[in-house]
């Protein structure tokens, strides 16, 4: 049985998620770690996903990629990913629903996936080489040769030397581990990457320099890459579209430009004024006051409520539909109820 | 250690049946002199010739006795009672050696470690059961806590080398340097900072200990090396053998014992697999959370 | 800044170097020298926030636990209040203790998980004879909490995994303002909180230096967070003090190409400022054997000249109370480093 298909006729869009709900059964009840997710990503863009310790974003990451583990489970929702069959119309195919056969051929092929701590899942008793290898032998079926000439044509295009085949990972740097993983992941020319925190545990140097290299390869090979992580600074340099997410929910999305110039959920407004930056004024800021809410006992109404500088009364009771409030700027919040078409949503509690 | 085991429980299906079975064990073993007493009076259930040999099962002797002319019943229930008590009481030993040995190798660490390390790892290479076979060889009245000694000997090298993995890990962990630039002195960090978090580690050692006890004792009382005076299931299971049970249609003089052992070993090892999954899962948890 | 000399040092590090071995097969010796000769001097007054800037490498952390007589050192020698560390009596280390504090980096990992939060308090209200009755404690607890802008109840009697990173910090501030310390050695303290509640904790920092007079050496890999600190910051690179001075001055003129460097990798959070062109760095491991003949930076330094690697650069005067370790700047005055504020 394959997996539910549609056709578009709109070949921009690359992954539509939908209502994504993944939670996970503990002793004391269901955590909520994702809880209606609504998200667009565009063809060839690169989309930060941004938002603190417990938002919900890795799970999110992993989710759409079915690598849900017990005790997490998908409790219901839909991420399809769409692929081109033609200038004018894409199919795409749900990825929750798709069976582990067919689910396995998409990963790595289709969508990479650079994990937290990628680097420090490097087999340490394997050369490179063999572990970049084993993954395109894996998924796919080009020859011997064929596959060592795309290893090294990768190499190169992350700025490692074709010597660093034959070592082991213990002999690297954390930062050119972390090339090597992405080489990997760009192996076999996926459509999608998702990185997970790839240059938390850098130096500021490298991250620099991966960062870099990673917007060269996503504009260069045409790849459109979603790249969680909470820093904001991080996102200002290389996004292109930006979903913040906190309790499990996108509460923003917009351009980059847009979300940095003029925020409008009150949370990205904390969020955004709350980092220092250097050579700016050193009056005392203030950050966002309380303490993020646990997924097992989420906020009723719109979750931000309780550490939100405006909120109303209306955001205790009922939770703010995601609207469309200027062309390609989302967001979730009672401040915006009127959407750019007009009629306004019945809202959810 | 009562929260922990109580997450146990409601963490692993594991944890759960190994607990319960286990519990049936114990609660036989505690009640069975209420269950024999009735049928044997006030006389040892080692006793032979009691009753006539080769009962059927009956009301009376609702196992039937056995080629000793002693009642089944009671042979099974004694045995399983003195079997678990050598077992408990060795692991006890075994695990109080190897936490103290544990401990101090890895607390103060340089020559006290290498030396304790060494005489550890010896007993853990040592073949120990052509070993204990030999003492038991030699050893003409072995009484059950001598037995148990005996067995602690050999089990509590596994014990020691856990506590002291455990130990140095949490030596280095920063709740200590905390407690070091609190005032806290060396003995204080070791029973306050260090030996609560242990609590798990020395449950399964000691579970481990129990184990290999009962196993040690079995093997050598499946052997005819133990004392014959004291029935346990690995008498039982000697004997069984050379009355040859198979031919006489009476397996279960054997399959009891043995049933019995295997339950309760698959008991004690479910419950370590459980307190296992609990700790996992939840260091998984720790490391996810910012 | 100026070198008071009758302003008495708290703290005075001279010279320290700490070498580890590596094991290696073979029977060569490498070591590392994870602190290089590092000299820098806490001062009792004026209370203030120095800022230590090194990344994962550059040995901040095994300076911190010098420093708080955690690690014994190998070289140079740390002196408290005049005395060397090695030779204080029982009494003058239970002042050093208590005169010299740490906040580390995990918020969670720093709690015993077996007990509730308020332990650690208990535990150096004990120890420290700060109080004298259920009571006395108590209210002790009470006030240092209000102090960091926790609630007392929200906190007395929970569990470390119940409160969140930024709560776990501020207690463990708590703790320390008990004691009243001269100086907080604060180990990367906000970079595993999350961004939005980082402001809380270094505001208490501040606050304690204006309201307590307590000094901070504040160690962190973040630029931005040592900018929003203000004051002194000396920059460590490969276990070695390459430039020193006040922030500003640091900004205004980075000396040294480590600090230039670090100030041009620091993503802007801005998207109309990015970074333009491609960064010029050479990404390599740490030198590993000791090599006191070389500057400690040379292999990766986009300007490393012959000198370079042949000797040690001595610290020049770049500017008043600003110095860096570098031979691009050998046409300036060289300072003796025990001068050094």
């Amino acid at each position: 049985m394959s997996a539910q298909v549609m056709t578009r006729t709109n070949v921009q869009t690359l992954m539509e998620i939908k209502d994504l709900r993944i939670w996970y059964r503990t002793t004391r009840g269901n955590a909520k770690a994702v809880d209606g997710v609504d998200l667009t990503i565009q063809r060839n863009e690169i989309f930060g996903l941004a938002g603190e310790s417990g938002c919900g974003k890795t799970t999110l990451a992993r989710g759409i990629l079915g690598l849900t583990k017990l005790p997490g489970y998908i409790e219901s929702g839909e991420a399809i990913y769409y692929q081109c069959v033609s200038d004018s119309s894409s199919v795409g195919s749900d990825l929750l629903t798709m069976p582990p056969s067919e689910l396995r051929q998409m990963r790595w092929r289709h969508i990479a996936y650079i994990p937290q701590g990628a680097m420090n899942v490097l087999s340490p008793v394997t050369r490179i080489e063999k572990q970049i290898l084993d993954a395109i032998y894996e998924h796919s079926d080009m020859s011997k040769e064929q596959a060592r000439a795309r290893m090294f044509e990768c190499l190169e295009m992350v700025g490692l030397e074709p010597t660093v085949a034959r070592m082991y990972p213990h002999e690297l740097s954390g930062g050119m581990k972390q090339r090597v993983t992405i080489a990997a992941a760009i192996s076999l020319k996926p459509g999608l990457i998702i990185a997970d925190e790839p240059t938390t545990a850098l130096d500021v140097n490298v991250q620099q320099v991966i960062l870099q290299e990673l917007k060269e390869i996503a504009k260069g090979l045409g790849l459109t890459l979603i790249y969680v992580t909470h820093d904001m600074a991080v996102h200002a340099e290389i996004a292109d579209r930006l979903g913040i997410m906190y309790s499990g929910l996108i509460v923003e999305m917009a351009p980059v430009i847009d979300t940095f110039k003029s925020p409008l959920h009150p949370y990205t407004q904390g969020l955004i004024s709350s980092i220092p930056v250097i050579g700016g004024d050193r009056s005392r800021m203030t950050g966002i006051p309380g303490n993020a809410p646990s997924p097992l006992d989420w906020p009723s109404g719109c979750r931000f409520h309780p550490r939100c500088p405006r909120a109303m009364e209306i955001c205790r009771e009922k939770q703010p539909p995601m609207l469309e409030v200027a062309p390609g700027r989302c967001v979730a919040c009672h401040l915006y109820p009127t959407p750019l078409s007009g009629a306004a949503p019945a809202l959810r509690s | 250690m009562l929260s922990f085991l109580r997450s146990c429980w409601h963490t692993s299906g594991k944890f759960k049946f190994g607990v319960i079975i286990l519990a049936i064990f114990v609660l036989m073993a505690v009640a069975a002199p209420l269950v024999y007493r009735p049928i044997i009076g006030d006389l040892s259930p080692s006793r032979p010739g009691v009753f006539m040999r080769w009962l059927p099962m009956t009301a009376e002797h609702p196992l039937g006795t056995d080629g000793h002319g002693r009642d089944l019943l009671t042979d099974y229930l004694a045995g399983l009672r003195t079997t678990l008590y050598i077992g408990f009481l060795a692991g006890m030993i075994a695990s109080s050696v190897g936490i103290l040995v544990g401990f101090l190798s890895a607390y103060k660490g340089g020559w006290v470690d290498a030396v304790l390390l060494t005489f550890t790892n010896m007993l853990i290479v040592i073949p120990q059961y052509p070993i204990l076979v030999a003492i038991a060889m030699v050893t003409p009245e072995l009484g059950v806590a001598s037995m148990a000694v005996i067995l602690a000997f050999f089990s509590w090298a596994y014990s020691a080398r856990t506590i002291r993995a455990q130990v140095m890990t949490m030596k280095e962990r920063p709740y200590v340097e905390l407690a070091r630039v609190s005032g806290q002195n060396d003995w204080a960090i070791i029973f306050t900072e260090i030996l609560p978090n242990l609590t798990p580690y020395l449950l399964m050692g000691f579970a481990f200990s129990v184990v290999g006890a009962m196993v040690a004792e079995v093997g050598i009382e499946a052997l005819g090396l133990g004392p014959s005076n004291i029935i346990t299931l690995g008498l039982m299971i000697n004997f069984a053998n050379g009355w040859g049970v198979y031919s006489m249609k009476r397996l279960e003089i054997l399959l009891i014992p043995v049933g019995a052992l295997v339950l309760i070993f698959m008991a004690i090892t479910m419950i370590n697999r459980g307190m296992e999954e609990y700790l996992n899962p939840r260091l998984q948890k720790v490391t996810t959370e910012k | 800044m100026t070198n008071l000399n009758d302003n008495p040092v708290v703290l005075d590090v001279r010279n320290v170097s700490k070498i580890f071995n590596i094991p290696t097969p073979g029977f060569e010796r490498e070591y590392i020298a994870a602190v290089d000769q590092v000299s820098l001097a806490l001062y009792e007054k004026p209370a203030r926030i120095v800022s230590l800037v090194g990344e994962s490498g550059s040995g901040k952390t095994t300076l911190a636990r010098i420093m708080l007589g955690l690690t014994p050192l190998t070289h140079g020698e740390m002196l408290y209040r005049g005395k060397h560390i090695a030779k204080l009596t029982k009494s003058e280390w239970w002042d050093f203790r208590r005169n010299v504090q740490p906040i580390f980096q995990d918020p969670f990992g720093i709690y015993n998980p077996f007990y509730r939060v308020d332990r650690a308090l208990d535990m150096t209200i004990k120890n420290f004879h700060l109080a004298s009755s259920p009571e006395e404690v108590m209210a002790l607890k009470a006030e240092a909490l209000r102090a960091v802008d926790l609630r007392p109840d929200d906190v007395i009697g929970r569990y470390p995994h119940q409160l969140s990173g930024g709560q776990c910090q501020r207690v463990m501030l708590a703790r320390t303002l008990l004691l009243r310390p001269k100086i907080i050695i604060a180990d990367e303290p906000v970079s595993m909180i999350d961004v939005a509640v980082r402001m809380l904790f270094l505001n208490i920092l501040l606050d304690f230096r204006d309201k307590y007079d307590i000094s901070s050496l504040m160690i962190t890999h973040d630029l931005a967070t040592a900018y929003y600190m203000g004051g002194p910051m000396l920059v460590l690179c490969f276990g070695r003090i390459v430039e020193s001075g006040d922030i500003e001055q640091l900004l205004d003129k980075p000396s040294h190409p480590y600090t230039r460097q670090l100030l041009a990798a620091i993503p802007f959070p801005d998207p109309a400022r990015r970074w333009e062109g491609r960064a010029n760095v050479k990404i390599t491991d740490r030198p590993l054997t000791h090599e006191g003949n070389k500057c400690v930076y040379v292999a990766r330094c986009p300007q490393a000249m012959d000198i370079c690697s042949k000797q040690r650069p001595p610290d020049y005067l770049v500017e008043e109370g600003h110095y860096v370790a570098c031979f691009l700047h050998r046409d300036k005055p060289v300072i003796d480093s025990t001068q050094k504020a």
